[in-house]
């Protein structure tokens, strides 16, 4: 009959259509192959400290003056690190808990968070516990590559969170603290590139110690994965 | 009484043989084997139906499982026949072993062929379960699958023996079919990795059961369900399966002298079916003539409802009688009375209808042919379908037959520029995304799923920043050059907003207070020069421009409609998924006067926060009504085991009141969680509003101490 042939036909397509994106996580765990490691970040804290404007800084040397509440917003670039080309996704979260609900759906795939709060801004800073929190029991693990950004350095003379607490709660959290400022992309690729280099490092770690990648590997045909 | 009406046509079943045929064969490959022997079936009573819900398991029929318990009672009595082989399979097949058991209609040999029977299911099952955690890693689904069919189709045989049919044909198709499906798994195996997480229930795994099409069916629930499930992301409000039918007869069925005619191949009809419910993509050679009538046709009889909806359905068949022109006057204002969705589903159809009959030419289709098809299925007479389609241009002004275009995976280099077909994009890809978070919400998070909200995601702000700056250029000068007077224009804007008037007639008002400055400002209002409030106002407009503002009853200032060209061409689009929002929700109303674009801007404010709102409400709802869907489920499989276990023990007395206490205590709980859930809305609703109004009353002064 025609429809099984096609239907014959449509299972190759298929198939085909989708190795190339299993390649890419397998690659992802490994080595780099053709297509660039694939980083997935997610950027959360309160409403208004500035995590769409580290990211449009980050992604197009931009500062936007005027603010206007994220639902969710998500980017995509490649850059160069340590000599490896990589691809960043960064998604930029909702800081009101409106949205929390969109939320959720999207810590549950993010490697890698930017947790940022405003140094002028107490309550910010409280509420990167609760993002911590949030954080660690979506994703179940402890060594998720995370960062505390203190951003609006240049607002100093305003500044109502001391270094030292930032400090302190950076170490007790055993994560890195980098103050920034989104207006003057102070420090913003470096925050962006600490955390890559942390992932990319959590990645590889995993890829060693466990050896055939989990779920992905075995989805794909042997012939198709020899190329990683 | 006329005389084709389906009432009718069930009192004298004989009269109308072909059509009752019709409506009996859906999803039912095998059917004609048992038309066959109908003695047999004298003596074992319901034993045909009990088979078709067992054979359904695989796909369609589970489907059933989640419809609500309520909508048997609400359903009209002549449509329950029709949809009752889509209810509760697993549990309606109980209540009917039950209550033969009861009638001690069966002797007890049958008996205990049920029993083995069961005791083999559950051995299948469990044998199932080992297999499924022995390889959890990749062709686990794949498997499942077969697993499942195998089991399904040995269930087959064990039903056919009993009935002594012996048709080897029948056999052949069915294997035929086995293997097609396999290949049909295999072929979009990432799209169907709907497992949820495994909430082990009385020993069968929950993935086991739950797939996306199953879980949140689409075939067989009340319309609009289906349509937030999967629905035209454009602004049709249609469910897919609808529109992708409707869509391919336009473009191929209306030359064909088998449109409404001719009888599908019940294979392809089955693999078409299951593709839609699983959310799959559909190909060409997924289609044709007959089984695109048959699908469409499927999934209008599996409606719980009437598409004229249970309250209205009567006025509208009475409405033919009465004499024109009050008549037309009569139609409108009930097919205004319908919900969105059944009155977009209604126009569709006509129209569509009207394009058949005005085919009839060359496909030899008239309102006859349609009714035969369609008839049962609408539940229409001849009378009121013959009208609506006639008239269906005049009742359905708006509705035009566009083919559906889906939502772009990717964004082409070479996207148009402007702004109408960015924002309709942009609006395509947010349905898709909010459709993305809810059965996220529902529990269903595979990877697959996982890069498509990442996907969605990065379209939408791609499209906004594209949007954005398109718009930034068309209004250059906007932007600079403002700073003249600040402290001349603070007060301006304030007394514009305060003094801002209702854009929308059908708005329910909420008044806002502030005698206190509306007494104050008027005075200064009608003083100040035009063009100096003019610039102020652009300046706001810029920061929300992903926003398009909306007509306004007051044109004071020519330059402004240039200005606004650009948005003007997608504006009405927009308006018909605000108004839904809108109707429902309380807008705050400005007593008086002039500045439009404050007026627009706090209206766009507000009209993105309620779309917000809708979308997050929306995935609170389908999360709820998962969990009322886990808890029905649980319920059958309970049932289904205790059954199991008194039906070895031979103690039947008991089951029925152990069963009946837990289907109560069950139901009591269902119901309280609706209960629950209404209460939670409402609440959640309610401050919805009240943060809403606060925000937008911050957003507005944000924006005014800007500029």
């Amino acid at each position: 009959m025609f429809s099984t042939i096609a239907y014959q036909l449509s299972t190759k397509f298929a198939e085909e259509g989708k190795c190339p994106c299993v390649e890419r996580r397998v690659g992802m765990s490994k080595k780099p192959a053709a297509q660039p490691t694939l980083h997935k970040v997610i950027m959360v804290g309160s409403g208004g400290v500035g995590k769409s404007a580290l990211t449009l800084q980050f992604m197009y040397d931009e500062f936007v003056e005027d603010y206007e509440p994220t639902k969710a917003d998500s980017y995509r670039k490649k850059v160069v690190l340590d000599g490896e080309e990589v691809q960043i996704d960064i998604l930029d979260t909702a800081g009101q808990e409106d949205y929390a609900a969109i939320r959720d759906n999207y810590f549950r795939s993010g490697e890698g968070f930017l947790c940022v709060f405003s140094i002028t801004e107490p309550e910010s800073f409280d509420a990167t516990q609760e993002f911590r929190e949030q954080i660690l029991r979506v994703k179940n693990d402890d060594n998720i590559p995370f960062l505390l950004v203190g951003n609006k350095s240049d607002l100093a003379d305003k500044r109502r969170v001391p270094l030292e607490t930032c400090r302190e709660r950076a170490h007790n959290w055993q994560v890195p603290y980098v103050e920034t400022s989104a207006k003057t992309r102070d420090n913003v690729d470096k925050a962006f590139l600490t955390l890559i280099r942390q992932m990319s490092r959590v990645k590889r770690g995993l890829a060693a110690e466990e050896d055939p990648a989990p779920d992905d590997a075995g989805r794909c045909k042997p012939s198709c994965c020899s190329i990683s | 009484m006329d005389f084709e009406s389906p009432d009718v046509e069930k009192d004298f079943p004989g009269l109308y043989a072909s059509e009752s045929g019709r409506k009996s064969n859906e999803s039912d490959f095998s059917d004609g084997a048992e038309h066959e022997k109908p003695s047999k079936k004298d003596l074992l009573g319901r034993r045909k139906e009990k088979k078709e819900s067992k054979k359904d398991r695989g796909y369609a029929a589970l489907e059933g499982e989640s419809s609500p318990e309520e909508d048997t009672d609400t359903k009209s009595p002549s449509k329950s026949k029709k949809t009752k082989s889509f209810k509760f399979p697993t549990k309606s097949k109980e209540k009917r072993e039950k209550s033969r058991d009861k009638e001690k209609v069966l002797e007890e040999t049958v008996k205990h062929k049920e029993v083995t029977e069961k005791d083999k299911k559950k051995e299948k099952e469990r044998e199932k379960e080992k297999k499924e955690k022995e390889k959890k890693k990749e062709k686990d689904k794949e498997k499942e699958e077969k697993a499942k069919f195998k089991f399904e189709s040995r269930e087959k045989l064990k039903d056919e023996k009993k009935e002594k049919v012996k048709d080897k044909d029948k056999e052949k198709s069915k294997e035929k079919e086995k293997e097609k499906v396999k290949e049909k798994d295999k072929d979009k195996k990432d799209k169907k990795l709907t497992k949820i997480q495994s909430t082990v229930t009385s020993g069968v795994p929950f993935e086991e059961i739950f797939t996306l099409g199953v879980a949140l069916p689409i075939f067989g629930v009340p319309l609009q369900q289906s349509v937030e499930r999967s629905r035209c992301h454009d602004d049709t409000g249609l469910p897919l399966v609808v529109r992708d039918s409707i869509d391919y007869l336009q473009a191929h069925g209306l030359k064909s002298k088998d449109i409404y005619r001719t009888e599908p191949d019940k294979i392809k009809f089955q693999q078409l079916r299951k593709l839609f419910t699983d959310r799959g993509p559909t190909f060409p050679y997924h289609w044709d003539v007959p089984v695109a009538c048959a699908m469409l046709k499927a999934f209008i009889s599996e409606l719980p409802e009437s598409i004229l909806t249970q309250e209205l359905h009567g006025q509208f068949e009475q409405a033919t009688a009465i004499a024109e022109p009050q008549r037309e006057a009569t139609m409108t204002n009930l097919i205004n009375k319908l919900p969105n969705c059944n009155h977009n589903l209604l126009a569709w159809l006509m129209r569509h209808f009207q394009h058949v009959v005005s085919n009839e030419q060359v496909n030899q289709a008239n309102i006859q042919t349609i009714m035969a098809a369609m008839g049962a299925a609408l539940n229409m007479s001849l009378n009121l379908l013959t009208y609506l389609v006639t008239k269906s241009e005049k009742l359905f002004p708006n509705v035009r037959l566009t083919k559906y275009v889906p939502p772009l995976h990717s964004l082409p280099a070479d996207f148009p520029d402007s702004a109408a077909e960015m924002s309709a994009e942009l609006r395509k890809q947010e349905s898709l995304l909010s459709q993305i978070h809810a059965e996220m919400h529902a529990g269903f998070i595979t990877a697959a799923r996982d890069q498509q909200l990442w996907e969605a995601q990065r379209i939408v702000t791609q499209l906004k920043r594209k949007l954005r700056s398109v718009q930034k250029s068309t209004e250059p000068n906007a932007v600079p050059t403002q700073q003249s007077s600040v402290d001349e224009k603070q007060p301006d804007e304030e007394t514009t907003r305060v003094c801002s008037q209702p854009t929308e007639a059908e708005k329910p008002v909420r008044e806002v207070e502030r005698p206190g400055r509306e007494v104050e400002r008027p005075v200064r209002e009608v003083e100040r020069p035009v063009r100096e409030v003019e610039r102020p106002v652009r300046e706001v407009e810029r920061p929300i421009d992903a926003f398009e503002p909306k007509e306004s009853p007051l044109d004071q200032d020519a330059t402004f409609e240039a200005e606004f060209e650009d948005n003007f061409d997608f504006k009405p689009d927009k308006k018909t998924t605000t108004d839904e929002t809108q109707a429902t929700e309380p807008v705050q109303d400005k007593p008086k006067l002039t500045e439009k674009e404050l007026k627009v801007l706090r209206l766009e404010l507000e009209n993105a926060e309620y779309l917000q709102l809708k979308s997050l409400l929306q995935a609170k709802i389908n999360s709820e009504q998962f969990e009322i869907v886990k808890l029905r489920s649980y319920v059958a499989l309970k049932n289904k085991q205790e059954c199991n276990l008194q039906n070895n023990k031979d103690a039947k007395e008991n089951s029925s009141v152990d069963e009946q206490e837990l289907k109560q205590r069950l139901m009591k709980e269902n119901a309280l969680l609706e209960q629950k859930r209404l209460n939670l809305i409402n609440q959640i609703f309610q401050e919805r509003v009240a943060c809403i109004q606060l925000k937008i009353e911050l957003a507005m002064k944000e924006i005014l101490s800007k500029s």
